[in-house]
């Protein structure tokens, strides 16, 4: 048997993984609400070192207080949290796994903006709200970013500090860089505006930063969109960047001195093609209550997934152009495409689980490796499994994006029950499992004693 | 900051509401009360057309009153809408005489002194209608004018609905006179209807008035209030003209009143004016005008020897009670004596007189002169021809039959055909036209008795007819 | 008092809303943008439904000829949508499909009735049509009754004739078929509609559901009001078939305008049948007594009054219209005579003429020149004053027909406006007309009793006692229409009843003494009056 391409070692400048298998950024909310870490999150990171992974890019981290998407996530925004970050990295690096920190900046897409930026709106390229939830924002002003690029800059400095092995800025998905760099988002008029260079400014402005900050010898990989689609839900709005576009954007990254790209489409998050894969009405729901009031449209969602007779029409909207799109490498093609344009390794991300499809994309030379979330969350062990020679696990992720749904109000974790065979409690115990070892382990926690009561 | 502007916001708001209430009122007085007076140039018209003030309390709505016929047809004595109640109406007249407009608001339809004091005679079949103004109405049935109000107002055709479609295929009112009318004048007026009809139950125990009578019970029971005491008062409609020669001379039938302007302000309110709506100075102007009219002409050719004849024949048997000057003209001669039904001079009690007379007390038109007698008024014979049926009840259709004894006189006979019968001195009482327009009167029903009056039935028939004869020349 | 600091108690309950979010405020302004537009859209669509309820449109000519035959008066419903008033007919297209939902009630059309139907029209001579209420409606003009047609042999070409009276159609029948159709177990909606569709009317589903629920059921619910007033004339043994060329003209007035209960008139009084007067040349007319008996100088007064017959209503008429139609006929000529007149005969009846009949009908001057030299060669006539009805001696059912109580009544018609009549008179005989294209004016007497001018001169005994009406081709001997044709290319015509009520042919005896040259010579004369 040949050697498996999946598992020889991706080379980068300064980085050298294992294997071909990323932990995609994917999160629940499990840290403290003021953004400082908890020993969940270490679970959950190491859960996936364990499970064989070669590297884990974390989760969203935002750089400042006001480009969170929800909280209770883990920033990277003051010195303080270096201390937490760097234990988490000492936890995957115990499985010789890489860890990549991913630094966010989340701008107009607030899913939850939290009590102290609920009064004021997002920050963004522009004054028109998301075109999902209605999320309010403003046009940043040249001093607001001449501060985010700090933040920034900061922020990688503090994940080296952190003994972490790289960073990786979210450019894609909707988020800030996104709405600098999609022309169907961006109107400024200024040097931020415009021609595709200046849309890119930004983004160019916090790698120089960071490269300022940091070094040309620290990993900085860069998670780009091939394709905006950003009418892929409402066919009257702006088409958004085209490939070509952001293949151009991808070499100037390159030039720039990102060490990696990291291929994922859609302006907005969520997007019909971001997850690719289930759109489940039952649990939008449920949980999507939580953030109806957080955008303009949000109430006006929420009636779309409560009322029954309506649905089909919403669901019709979303499923409109996803059928032009597999489920199993949503973007593929596109990475292919990018590819042959840089030298810089690639990543692509977007519905890989099956061992067959990873190997042929990577010996094809259509990327160098993939991000994996929610196959990863399905059976966190899946590297392993396909290392044992199988393509599918026993009980593989069916994308059905319940876990997404979930992450707003829930603890997350697969939440397809036919995975549990329709037990309920088998599946809650199953995501529970998420907090165990507990931040205080029994033996020394303090004995709580029955006060009171009536003798 | 917070209270300043909420201190100083009251009183305009206040203004505002005020203002826009009074304009409301203003509005609501503009478009239900305010009054118009109806003025004509000639007396004539003035005693035709004007109001007497019946309209601010019980006139009819205009469009209501022009559509209630095309509503409830059957209900009227037959087909010609207010034609059949033997209305006078003049060619290329809006109302029948006697019918005037008044707007208060709105246009209001009511009654006046012509609407009974105008009469209609033809010499032939084929002739049209010669109105006599002041002269008692020998057609027009009172009673089956407002029995086909109440009547239709308790229909359930008569509904906004109904009459509302009727209005709009005539003409086209404003949007606020289709509103106002849809729903608060039809609705008012079913309601005033109908609680008139309460306050005319009396009349369903008692003989019909039938045409060219009244009755003074409304005024009894309606106005006065005063208990119903089962009487009968139907009586035909007197003459009114040459008043000034009737001075100092007992009035109505039973010389209820002395007073030609208190008979002319009593008879206003007895025709539905209130004591708040009657117009005084109408009333007076048509006094005024009948205190020197003369009674009309007749018609026909008279034989002049033959009445030459009867003057003296009129003299002997007739003068003293009925000539201007004659000893007993204009005053009441004891039902015993005079021998006519009794019902209608036993309706009139000294208790209704005093009640009468107390009415308008804080008034200036108090009445003073109403009185209660025992029998019936002889009357001045001037203009005698167009005054048939004659006794006071109207149950001697001609002259001629007067003269004759009661066994002799028409047991029944038909009134309200306006044909004239210049040989019988009376309008024509039988035969199919007159059966055919006429209704039927029956001497037997309760104060139609035509028995009394004896004087003269025992002259020889030369003597009659001379006397006859003389008497149209009255 | 600031928007975001309300303070209100409810049951002891104090509940604050003290801030607002900028979502909150976002929602705001969408839900105001929601409502706005929800109301923008309940708006236009009252607006589209309300200018087409509303919206009043006659088809127009420029011709005034074509006016005069095909324009509007006004004659078809209106008022409004929800209290539709005035006409006669249906709808248009119930109008135009009636003939194919009753085939065997009107087998040939309604050109079988004598309507005229000129080159491939859909509506004939007399049916105006007119958008109201929503929809095409149909309605009647002066031309239905005063327009018509003469041939000169049955092979001929027929000739119309605007302003001669409508010999040829039979207005009874009409109104009987319209009220029975629409009455019939087939008059139903779908019926209607499927009949629409085959005659090329399309109809929307807004249209079909107003056909469903409003058309159809109103045109019955208005078809039973009318036959139920007008039964005691339309269906009554006692009162005579009207028959081609007449009509009833004040009963049916009595009982749709006034709803007089016609039984309980006098039965002779419901005969009023008699002949569709000419309306040309009516300026110098001005001043006569008009109608039969004569009841109304004013033509003005004459239009409304003929306009009430047709169907309009005080609110519905549309007087420029009308008065287009008054001014037009106004100056009308009188048709010549189409047809040879031997000169020599007609001199020697002119000298008969002006001995036996100018002084009550005027002469040959009347027709011609100016309007004032018309009325000024009626000096000294007795022309358009009524002649009593025992030295006329015709028939005097029609002058009974109309009472004095009826006059009256007709004082409230036009209340409160300038048209309210005052004029109407009732009067003791008939009026003496000008005899202005008299040729054109058969069958002869205000009833239409004597079919020929040539008839008219002998004594009554001596006239037809019965003939045929409604057929035209000319009589040229005898100044009339064939009177002996019963049918032609299935449409029969009437046989006329001298002995029935009101159809009495006697009196006017002038004239009948004359030699029968002399009456030849006479007739010859008056066709070219």
């Amino acid at each position: 048997m040949p050697e498996d391409v999946i598992f020889t070692p991706l080379k980068f400048r300064h980085l050298e993984v294992k294997n071909r298998i990323f932990r995609s950024s994917i999160s629940g909310r499990w840290d403290n609400y003021n953004g400082s870490g908890t020993q969940t999150r270490i679970n959950w990171e190491e859960r996936f070192a364990r499970g064989g992974c070669g590297a884990i890019i974390s989760s969203f981290v935002p750089v400042h207080l006001k480009g969170r998407i929800l909280p209770n996530y883990a920033m990277i925004d003051d010195d303080d949290k270096i201390p937490f970050w760097r234990a988490v990295g000492e936890a995957v690096h115990r499985h010789d796994c890489k860890f990549i920190m991913q630094l966010s900046h989340g701008g107009r897409q607030r899913d939850v903006p939290g009590v102290e930026n609920f009064l004021e709106k997002g920050l963004s390229s522009t004054d028109s709200s998301d075109t999902f939830h209605g999320l309010l924002c403003r046009a940043m002003t040249k001093a607001e970013i001449d501060q985010t690029v700090e933040h920034f800059a900061q922020g990688a400095r503090r994940a080296r500090e952190a003994g972490l092995d790289g960073i990786e800025l979210h450019a894609s998905h909707g988020y800030l860089f996104t709405q600098f760099l999609s022309s169907a988002i961006n109107d400024r008029k200024d040097e931020y505006g415009g021609p595709l260079e200046n849309r890119f400014r930004f983004l160019q402005e916090v790698i120089r930063a960071i490269r300022r900050e940091v070094g040309k010898d620290f990993h900085l990989q860069v998670k780009m969109n091939a394709l905006d689609e950003n009418n892929a839900l409402f066919f009257w709005e702006k088409k958004g960047n085209s490939l070509e576009e952001y293949i151009q954007i991808c070499k100037w990254c390159e030039e720039e001195g990102a060490d990696a790209l990291h291929i994922s489409m859609g302006s907005t998050f969520p997007h019909p093609m971001v997850p690719p894969g289930g759109f489940p009405p039952d649990e939008l729901n449920w949980w999507y209550g939580g953030m109806a009031s957080s955008g303009a449209r949000g109430y006006f969602n929420y009636a779309f997934f409560h009322f029954k007779l309506i649905r089909p029409i919403f669901l019709w909207l979303w499923n409109r152009r996803k059928k032009a799109y597999p489920v199993e490498g949503v973007s593929a093609e596109a990475c292919r495409e990018i590819k042959k344009h840089v030298s810089i390794p690639v990543l692509n991300t977007g519905g890989f689980q099956d061992g067959a499809l990873i190997r042929r994309y990577i010996s094809e030379g259509w990327m160098d490796g993939v991000a994996i979330a929610r196959p990863l969350i399905a059976n966190p062990d899946l590297p392993h499994i396909l290392a044992s020679g199988r393509d599918l696990p026993e009980r593989p992720c069916t994308f059905c994006n319940r876990c997404l749904v979930n992450a707003i109000a829930n603890p997350l974790g697969c939440y397809d029950v036919r995975r549990y065979d329709g037990d309920h409690d088998a599946m809650i115990r199953e995501v529970m499992t998420v907090f165990d070892p507990p931040p205080f382990p029994a033996e020394k926690a303090p004995r709580i004693v029955a006060a009171g009561g009536a003798a | 900051m917070m209270s300043g502007p909420k201190k100083r916001r009251w009183p305009a708001v206040v203004a505002v509401v005020l203002l826009l209430l009074a304009l409301l009122a203003y509005g609501a007085w503009y478009k239900l009360f305010r009054q118009v007076p109806t003025v004509f140039a000639t007396d004539e018209q003035h005693f035709k057309y004007a109001s007497i003030g019946v309209e601010a309390s019980e006139g009819l709505p205009y469009w209501i009153w022009m559509s209630l016929p095309r509503i409830c047809p059957e209900m009227l004595p037959g087909p010609g809408g207010y034609a059949s109640l033997g209305t006078a109406w003049e060619p290329g007249e809006a109302m029948p005489i006697g019918f005037p407009v008044k707007t208060v608001g709105f246009e209001r339809v009511g009654i006046n002194c012509a609407t009974c004091h105008t009469a209609s005679y033809r010499k032939r079949p084929e002739d049209l209608p010669t109105y006599v103004l002041g002269a008692p109405s020998g057609r027009f049935d009172a009673q089956r004018y407002i029995r086909f109000l109440f009547a239709c107002a308790e229909d359930p055709r008569f509904n906004a609905d109904n009459i509302m479609k009727q209005i709009n295929s005539v003409t086209r009112l404003s949007w606020i006179d289709r509103t106002l009318y849809r729903y608060a004048i039809i609705p008012m007026t079913k309601r005033t209807l109908l609680k008139q009809r309460e306050t005319y139950r009396w009349m369903d125990s008692r003989p019909n008035w039938s045409v060219g009578r009244t009755d003074m019970n409304p005024f009894k029971l309606r106005v006065l209030k005063l208990h119903d005491d089962a009487t009968v008062g139907n009586t035909d409609i007197m003459p009114l003209w040459n008043m000034n020669a009737r001075n100092g001379m007992l009035l109505h039938s039973d010389g209820l009143s002395k007073s030609v302007e208190e008979a002319g302000i009593s008879a206003a309110l007895a025709a539905g004016a209130s004591r708040d709506s009657v117009d005084v100075p109408a009333v007076l102007r048509v006094v005024k005008w009948v205190r020197q009219t003369s009674p009309p002409r007749f018609p026909f050719p008279v034989d002049a020897s033959l009445a030459a004849t009867g003057g003296p024949i009129f003299k002997a048997h007739c003068a003293d009670c009925h000539s201007f000057g004659g000893a007993r003209t204009g005053t009441a001669i004891d039902k015993s004596e005079v021998g006519t039904d009794p019902n209608r001079t036993d309706h009139w009690p000294q208790a209704a007189a005093d009640a009468f007379n107390d009415y308008a007390k804080d008034k200036p038109w108090d009445f003073n002169g109403f009185a209660s007698s025992d029998g019936y008024v002889a009357l001045p014979l001037d203009g005698v021809w167009i005054r048939a049926p004659y006794l006071h009840n109207g149950s001697v259709p001609t002259l001629a039959d007067l003269l004759e004894p009661q066994e002799k006189r028409p047991k029944v006979f038909y009134r309200g055909y306006d044909v004239y019968d210049p040989v019988r001195g009376g309008f024509v009482s039988s035969g199919p036209e007159a059966e055919r327009v006429g209704v039927r009167y029956d001497t037997a029903v309760r104060g139609n008795s035509n028995a009394g009056h004896n004087w003269g039935t025992a002259l020889s028939p030369e003597e009659k007819a001379a006397l006859v004869e003389y008497m149209k020349t009255l | 008092m600031s928007r975001e600091s309300r303070t209100r108690t409810k049951a002891g309950v104090l509940v604050d809303a003290i801030r607002e979010s900028p979502v909150d405020r976002q929602v705001k302004k969408y839900r105001r943008a929601l409502l706005l537009g929800l109301l923008t859209v309940i708006v236009l669509i009252l607006a589209v439904f309300i200018a087409r309820f509303s919206k009043d449109r006659p088809m127009t000519f420029a011709d005034d000829r074509e006016h005069y035959l095909y324009g509007s008066i006004g004659s078809e419903p209106g008022g409004s949508i929800s209290n539709a008033v005035g006409g006669v007919l249906p709808p248009y297209w119930i109008f135009v499909t009636l003939p194919e939902i009753c085939p065997e009630k009107l087998p040939g059309g309604y050109a079988s009735l004598g309507f005229i139907y000129e080159n491939g029209r859909d509506l004939p001579v007399g049916i105006s049509r007119r958008f109201r209420l929503g929809f095409d409606q149909v309605g009647l003009n002066c031309a239905s009754c005063h327009t018509g047609t003469v041939r000169e042999t049955a092979a001929s070409e027929r000739m119309v004739y605007p302003g001669m009276p409508s010999h040829q159609l039979d207005l009874q029948n009409f109104f009987r078929f319209v009220l029975d159709c629409t009455l019939d177990e087939r008059f139903t909606p779908e019926r209607v509609l499927a009949e629409i569709e085959r005659a090329g009317g399309s109809t929307d589903a807004f249209e079909r559901f107003v056909y469903r629920n409003q058309l159809v059921p109103r045109t019955r619910e208005s078809t039973l009001m009318l036959s139920r007033r007008l039964s005691p004339l339309m269906a009554n043994p006692r009162v005579p078939e009207w028959g081609p060329g007449r009509v009833d003209t004040f009963n049916p007035y009595k009982a749709i305008q006034f709803n007089w209960n016609l039984a309980a008139l006098p039965p002779s009084e419901l005969i009023g049948a008699s002949d569709f007067p000419s309306l040309w040349w009516q300026g110098p007319r001005e001043g006569l007594q008009r109608h039969w008996d004569g009841n109304n100088t004013s033509l003005q007064e004459r239009n409304l009054s003929a306009s009430l017959g047709a169907g309009v209503t005080p609110v519905t008429i549309d007087h420029p219209n009308l008065e287009r139609v008054a001014q037009w006929i106004r100056d009308l000529p009188p048709p010549e005579y189409p047809f040879p007149v031997d000169q020599a005969k007609a001199a020697r009846g002119a000298a008969l003429y002006a001995a036996q009949c100018t002084e009550c009908h005027g002469d040959g001057r009347f027709r011609q020149g100016t309007v004032e030299q018309a009325k000024a060669s009626l000096k000294g006539t007795r022309v358009g004053t009524v002649e009593p009805i025992a030295r006329v001696a015709t028939d005097r059912h029609r002058l009974d027909s109309y009472t004095y109580d009826f006059a009256v009544n007709q004082y409230t018609l036009y209340p409160d406006s300038e048209y309210r009549f005052h004029n109407f008179r009732k009067t003791g005989g008939y009026s003496n007309q000008p005899l202005d294209g008299i040729w054109a004016r058969a069958p002869y007497l205000h009833n239409g009793s004597v079919p020929t001018l040539r008839d008219l001169l002998e004594p009554p005994e001596r006239r037809p006692r019965t003939f045929y009406r409604g057929y035209d081709v000319y009589d040229q001997r005898k100044g009339g229409f064939v009177t002996t044709v019963g049918a032609e290319k299935g449409r029969r015509f009437f046989l006329y009843d001298t002995s029935l009520p009101g159809n009495g042919n006697g009196g006017h005896l002038w004239g009948t003494q004359l030699t029968d040259e002399e009456k030849d010579a006479l007739v010859e004369y008056m066709k070219t009056l």
